[in-house]
């Protein structure tokens, strides 16, 4: 279970996170939307122990981040929206590193890396420098890197961006195991219908606030709208911007 | 006389060759520069960086300047030889640096041209993108490198004009085999450079290793092989006798012209095949390139093992360095400094300590270098369960390998110059370094605030380093200065040994 208490990040001037409560229960896939910007990625970096809040308090599993974010760590898998590895080593050798730091067992580590290497189809790629792999590959290899310790709580910041459509539905499909199993998963994404797909519950960040935050329907009801699409266009301002940035282009070409 | 309009296109298809070509090397120097961690990150540095590496002519023009120099004491070493004999063997020996300079130029600059994808902008343009452009792009910063030798040619120009002319063509030569092999050597095992690990791998970064070193390490070498080539004109002048078929000692002929001609010519013939032969398949590689070679995980999965982290830290932090050979460079400086020791100086323990305390001190310029490692991948370290103690004790190892390696081989050659006496300076080869490294991070582990992360090392914190590190020195120095026998040695790794519990007793 991940707890957000009144929140703020701040970066000098900017105020990245404003106030944000939510929560990740046992057992729940959460979705976090927001457009670029908003503030997603510094709330998740935060869960993971990464980065500190400014103010306010975030527990994981009943851990406080700001107290001990090394245990945090421990039971957490964190994937980043960009992959970020050491290009070069191989993946063999990152997971390797990975799972020395996390001080995985051997064999549970060698169990699980073989079975998320063929699920993800990594096999001809384990032996090659990273920084030569397509985003796709890096993103498999920074997914499995979180999952190798067999985390309580996954966070992925748009991790589904570029992966193929199997991996992608692997990925989606182990999500759901993982919240089967009672584990707590934060998201973000930008592709919405992943989101209504996947999620329990969604929230929707903009400008550094929780806007809206509950289930598919509850937003549609919320915002009087038909789609997710456009509750999130309503709820982040964007609908009527849309509509005139078409206009204009449309009259352009 | 030549048509005005051909000479007006052919002028105008140079100008466009060079436009594109200083384009290209513009763009394939961002890109290595962009591999550089401790350049990356700071827009700034990476700027003034590209303005000097990323101008064609600034970049070549300042390094043959560099070379220009070297060439001139060549020279005069050439000019000091007594005998026609001498100066054959010296300049055929002057021949390898273009050689060696630019087998590795060539094979680096292509293995960065196809990896970084260089061509692949210009592949969508309508633009005929020839093999002329890899091939100058290539070959363009071994160049500097002839630049050497040009000096020792225009030398046997003023005693004799064919020969000079014959000494111009062996260095032309020596700098296009090179070139050849260079490309050569890359389009045969290029592909393999993506392949991680094995005893392949490792005699390739050894090699890289020796390269790297020859090539920092020119002036010494340069001066080196003048001297050990003088001594031993008589043994040089029979080998040559006898292999003069054989480059480099083909070079050595240009005194009897006739007979240097006949030897220069089928090497012109042979590797002008094998250029042409060799271009055309790197370009097509480029063009098209193909499956490179992949191995697959074998059932019972023995690759995947575990490391005390500590340990799991070097392992990384040496595999990014061997493979990252501008990160390479910098982590072998300390050797740099022992060199002059390594190339016909005094092995007396007191010269040999301080060089022992000199590249110890490497462990303090090197703290923000291994912190930078990282690179992007810092946030990975971050969201890692790793204390920060843990974190910095990694890098401390890291840290003391090469300043450990350059002091141990001064201890070692003193030891086998000087005998036993200078055997106690090997313990200080491992003290040293250490001593150095723990007082370092334990300072840089306290910029560092509550996580792991990589501060600032500006001048401040250096001088703050090294004014925490030269109190130990300094009463090492004194001790010396004072004692006799073995008392000062005690004092010595006592001082060492009670600094380094000091330091990692105050580091995490």
């Amino acid at each position: 279970m991940i707890t957000v208490e009144n929140v703020v990040k701040e970066y000098g001037d900017l105020v990245a996170v404003d106030g944000v409560n939510l929560e990740v229960r046992d057992g729940e896939i959460y979705g976090l939307l927001g457009p670029n910007g908003s503030g997603k990625s510094t709330l998740l970096r935060m869960m993971a122990g990464i980065s500190r809040p400014t103010s306010g308090r975030i527990k994981v599993n009943g851990i406080d981040v700001t107290k001990d974010p090394i245990r945090v760590k421990e039971i957490t898998g964190y994937v980043p929206e960009t992959p970020t590895l050491f290009e070069s080593l191989t993946p063999v050798e990152f997971l390797n590193f990975v799972a020395s730091v996390r001080r995985i067992p051997l064999e549970d580590y060698r169990r699980r890396a073989k079975n998320l290497v063929e699920a993800f189809e990594l096999q001809k790629y384990l032996h090659m420098m990273i920084g030569s792999l397509s985003f796709g590959t890096r993103q498999k290899v920074s997914i499995i890197a979180a999952m190798i310790h067999d985390p309580a709580v996954l966070i992925l910041d748009e991790s589904m961006n570029g992966l193929d459509p199997k991996s992608a539905r692997i990925l989606r499909e182990l999500l759901v195991e993982l919240k089967k199993e009672g584990r707590s998963v934060v998201f973000s994404t930008h592709v919405l219908q992943l989101a209504e797909l996947v999620c329990d519950r969604i929230g929707v960040i903009y400008k550094g606030k929780l806007v809206a935050e509950g289930t598919v329907d509850e937003l549609k009801r919320m915002a009087h709208e038909e789609s997710l699409e456009d509750v999130f266009l309503s709820l982040t301002e964007s609908k009527d911007e849309v509509s005139s940035i078409v206009k204009v282009l449309s009259e352009t070409l | 006389m030549t048509n005005p309009s051909v000479r007006g296109v052919n002028m105008g298809r140079i100008r466009s060759t060079y436009r594109v070509l200083n384009m290209l090397y513009r763009e394939l120097h961002y890109r290595i520069l962009k591999t550089n961690v401790l350049i990356a990150e700071d827009e700034e540095k990476m700027r003034r960086q590209l303005r000097h590496s990323g101008n064609l002519l600034t970049s070549v023009g300042l390094q043959s300047l560099t070379y220009l120099f070297l060439g001139s004491m060549m020279a005069l070493s050439m000019a000091m030889a007594k005998g026609i004999e001498t100066k054959a063997v010296l300049f055929s020996s002057y021949c390898m640096f273009p050689f060696i300079l630019a087998i590795y130029t060539s094979t680096m600059n292509s293995s960065y041209v196809v990896s970084m994808g260089v061509f692949e902008p210009l592949k969508p343009l309508p633009i005929r993108t020839t093999p002329v452009y890899l091939s100058l792009l290539t070959l363009i910063d071994g160049v500097p490198g002839f630049m050497m030798i040009l000096f020792p040619v225009m030398y046997v120009f003023t005693e004799s004009i064919p020969s000079g002319l014959l000494a111009l063509g062996w260095g032309l030569m020596a700098l296009f085999m090179g070139h050849t092999l260079g490309l050569l050597v890359y389009s045969y095992f290029g592909t393999s450079v993506r392949v991680g690990g094995g005893k392949l791998g490792f005699l390739k970064n050894m090699g890289k290793v020796i390269v790297i070193m020859v090539v920092m390490g020119v002036f010494y070498v340069a001066r080196g092989v003048s001297g050990y080539v003088s001594r031993h004109a008589a043994t040089f002048a029979s080998l040559t006798a006898k292999y003069f078929v054989a480059f480099p000692f083909s070079a050595s002929t240009i005194y009897t012209p006739l007979k240097s001609l006949v030897v220069l010519a089928p090497y012109v013939v042979v590797f002008s095949i094998l250029y042409f032969r060799t271009i055309k398949r790197l370009y097509k590689g480029i063009e098209e390139p193909s499956m490179i070679s992949e191995r697959e995980e074998g059932e019972k999965g023995g690759r995947f093992h575990t490391l005390p982290t500590w340990l799991a830290i070097y392992s990384k932090d040496m595999k990014t360095l061997f493979r990252r050979s501008q990160l390479l460079a910098a982590f072998l400086l300390p050797f740099y400094f022992i060199m002059p020791q390594l190339f016909g100086g005094s092995f007396g323990v007191e010269r040999s300590l301080a060089l022992i305390l000199m590249s110890s001190a490497f462990s303090i310029l090197l703290v923000g270098a291994s912190l930078k490692l990282e690179g992007k991948g810092m946030e990975l370290m971050q969201s890692l369960p790793l204390r920060k103690r843990t974190y910095v004790m990694g890098k401390l190892v890291t840290l003391v390998t090469f300043p450990i390696l350059s002091g141990l081989t001064v201890a070692l050659l003193a030891t086998y110059y000087n005998g036993l006496q200078s055997l106690p300076l090997v313990p200080c080869a491992f003290l040293l370094p250490l001593m150095s490294a723990a007082v370092a991070m334990a300072y840089t582990s306290r910029m560092m605030g509550e996580d792991i992360s990589i501060p600032e090392m500006n001048v401040i914190a250096l001088l703050v380093m090294f004014l925490l590190v030269s109190i130990p020195y300094a009463t090492i120095g004194i001790s010396f200065a004072l004692l006799n026998g073995y008392v000062r040695w005690a004092v010595c790794y006592s001082i060492s040994v009670a600094t380094i519990v000091l330091g990692l007793l105050t580091i995490g």
